[in-house]
């Protein structure tokens, strides 16, 4: 089967208006995601994670490169994928069941049709019985539940997540690491998720990629070769941990010294 | 401008009546906290809050009431309260009075209409289109900060004694007021909305009634809340400087004439139409911001 989404030596550089300095942001990023896998970014802050998702949600135009889905160009147009976005992104005026809704609605499907799509999926997630509740009344964990189901609503061919569960207390994240891969083992979906967390990132997974700091560029490409259905224990075992090790001496290896000194800033 | 949107209304229960309604509940009898729950008060639907406010009200009128019939201060400049509404009922009941108060309403509506038809519009570009904001910005900030009093002498030249250099008067000062709240409404916008919008695809329209909209309808409200009391302020003082009818120029006459009953018959006048509309508007609101977190 061909890949779902193909990244082609994307690059994203940043020059300053006034001064004309350029920061680059991500340099050189290929990637091939194929269908129905789990694909996690793993990386430090500002090393540009989150402007690739961007740029594959088509939010921003890579100065190179460029990011297809099935083969389109993710800026010409076309919506084929749905993003879970970090906490606070649901709109506060609406009900549970509006924004799930609302990705439908986006693309003019109408309200009473695109709600009645809508309740599926808040069931998927486990939200039945909050439909007509307001974000604000919500726990974070399940606010992020109904941000799932707003993008998975739209059926999209490729699930963008940017670090979904980043604002979430360390219990409740684990409980919304298990329970996402719950929905995504009915879904079938295909899943790009970005995180900074490589325990998440191993073990969500079927595919790590490690990406470097600043200039962001991909440094490993990981296969996660535990079986599923993972349970939360894993965590626990040598080869979870040996994997997690892995990752970790990517990053902060040889190359630690780059670490420190990646400012704010775009991505992170 | 964001306070005012987020400002809700305080009345209901008291610091103080909440505390007292606490004790009861304890089980514990504590010395010298009054059961407050058994008293002849609330058993007659009483809370303290009513108590005070009315007693307030119905003291001061006493007390000014009293001071008038013993001569304590002068009727003639300070009138008394039954000489007020003896005034009132004398207004109601002639001619003069009803021509001028549909002078006064049909000069505050005009003006305050167009004023917000005019103005939404331009705050939501304004905001909206940032260059074409940046390029007004000058203009909006000069008008804001002027005293809108001094436009009257103007205003007067330019369109008479008539009912249009009042018209003119109540829309100058409400239009910049909400021009510049939508304007700061349509800034406020996260951007994180705009990108799910952006990311799903959504299209102008639909963003516009999805984000835009609801994100800047309270601060258009409060802003309009502000602006019914600068917009009475105008008429009145319109009609005092320079006019042939209206409640204001009833006032001016009323004081000229040494009518202090008449005079304050018309502040009272004025003063429910403010409190009236601003009440509307809370109103309008509070419904608005349905969803919003209680307390």
């Amino acid at each position: 089967m061909p890949p779902v989404l193909m990244a082609d030596a994307v690059g994203m550089e940043y020059v300053h208006p006034r001064t004309g300095r350029s920061v680059v942001a991500i340099e050189d990023f290929s990637v091939e995601v194929e269908p129905q896998q789990f694909v996690t970014i793993v990386g430090p802050s500002g090393c540009g994670k989150s402007t690739f998702l961007k740029i594959a949600n088509g939010l921003l135009r890579p100065t190179a490169g460029s990011v297809t889905i099935h083969g389109e160009d993710v800026q010409s147009g076309r919506r084929s994928r749905g993003t879970v976005f970090q906490d606070a992104s649901l709109l506060p005026w609406y009900t549970v069941l509006r924004n799930a809704a609302y990705g439908l609605e986006c693309q003019g499907v109408r309200r009473q049709e695109a709600e009645e799509r809508a309740r599926p999926v808040l069931e998927l997630v486990g939200l039945t019985g909050f439909e007509d509740a307001h974000p604000h009344e919500l726990s974070g964990g399940m606010r992020q539940r109904v941000n799932v189901a707003r993008a998975l609503t739209i059926d999209p061919e490729i699930l963008l997540m940017d670090e979904p569960f980043a604002s979430l207390d360390a219990q409740t994240r684990e409980f919304m690491q298990s329970e996402l891969l719950g929905i995504w083992s009915k879904s079938s979906k295909t899943v790009l998720f970005v995180t900074h967390q490589i325990d998440e990132a191993v073990y969500l997974s079927d595919r790590v990629l490690v990406m470097s700091a600043r200039p962001g560029r991909l440094i490993a490409d990981i296969t996660v070769d535990i079986p599923r259905p993972r349970d939360l224990r894993i965590k626990r075992e040598p080869k979870f941990v040996e994997l997690v090790a892995q990752v970790w001496d990517l990053l902060h290896g040889p190359a630690s010294g780059s670490l420190e000194t990646t400012g704010a800033g775009h991505g992170g | 401008m964001a306070n005012a949107s987020h400002e809700k209304s305080s009345a209901g229960t008291s610091v103080i009546a909440d505390a007292s309604a606490v004790a009861p509940a304890t089980g514990v009898n504590l010395p010298g906290v009054r059961n407050v729950s058994d008293s002849i008060w609330t058993r007659w639907g009483f809370t303290d809050q009513r108590i005070y406010v009315a007693a307030s009200v119905i003291g001061f009128l006493t007390l000014w009431e009293v001071a008038s019939r013993l001569g304590w201060i002068r009727p003639l400049f300070f009138s008394s309260p039954t000489a007020v509404f003896d005034a009132a009922v004398r207004e109601v009941t002639g001619a003069d009075f009803w021509y001028d108060l549909r002078i006064s309403l049909f000069e505050f509506s005009v003006g305050f209409s167009l004023a917000i038809v005019a103005s939404i519009p331009l705050g939501l570009m304004f905001g909206w289109f940032r260059r074409l904001g940046h390029f007004f910005d000058p203009w909006l900030r000069f008008f804001y900060a002027t005293p809108r009093i001094t436009y009257i002498p103007l205003l007067v030249l330019w369109f008479g004694l008539g009912l249009e250099s009042k018209m003119a008067l109540v829309f100058a000062g409400p239009f910049i007021t909400i021009l510049v709240g939508t304007l700061e409404g349509v800034r406020t916008v996260p951007t994180t909305y705009l990108d799910v919008a952006r990311s799903f695809g959504a299209g102008q329209f639909h963003f516009f009634k999805s984000v835009l909209l609801p994100t800047t309808v309270p601060f258009i409200l409060a802003a309009m809340r502000l602006a019914v009391g600068i917009g009475i302020v105008a008429i009145v003082l319109g009609e005092m400087y320079a006019s042939q009818a209206g409640i204001g120029h009833m006032l001016m006459t009323a004081a000229n004439n040494l009518q202090a009953d008449r005079v304050l018959f018309a502040v009272l006048l004025f003063t429910l139409l403010g409190v009236g509309l601003s009440k509307i508007l809370l109103a309008i609101e509070n419904r608005v911001a349905e969803w919003k977190p209680q307390g």
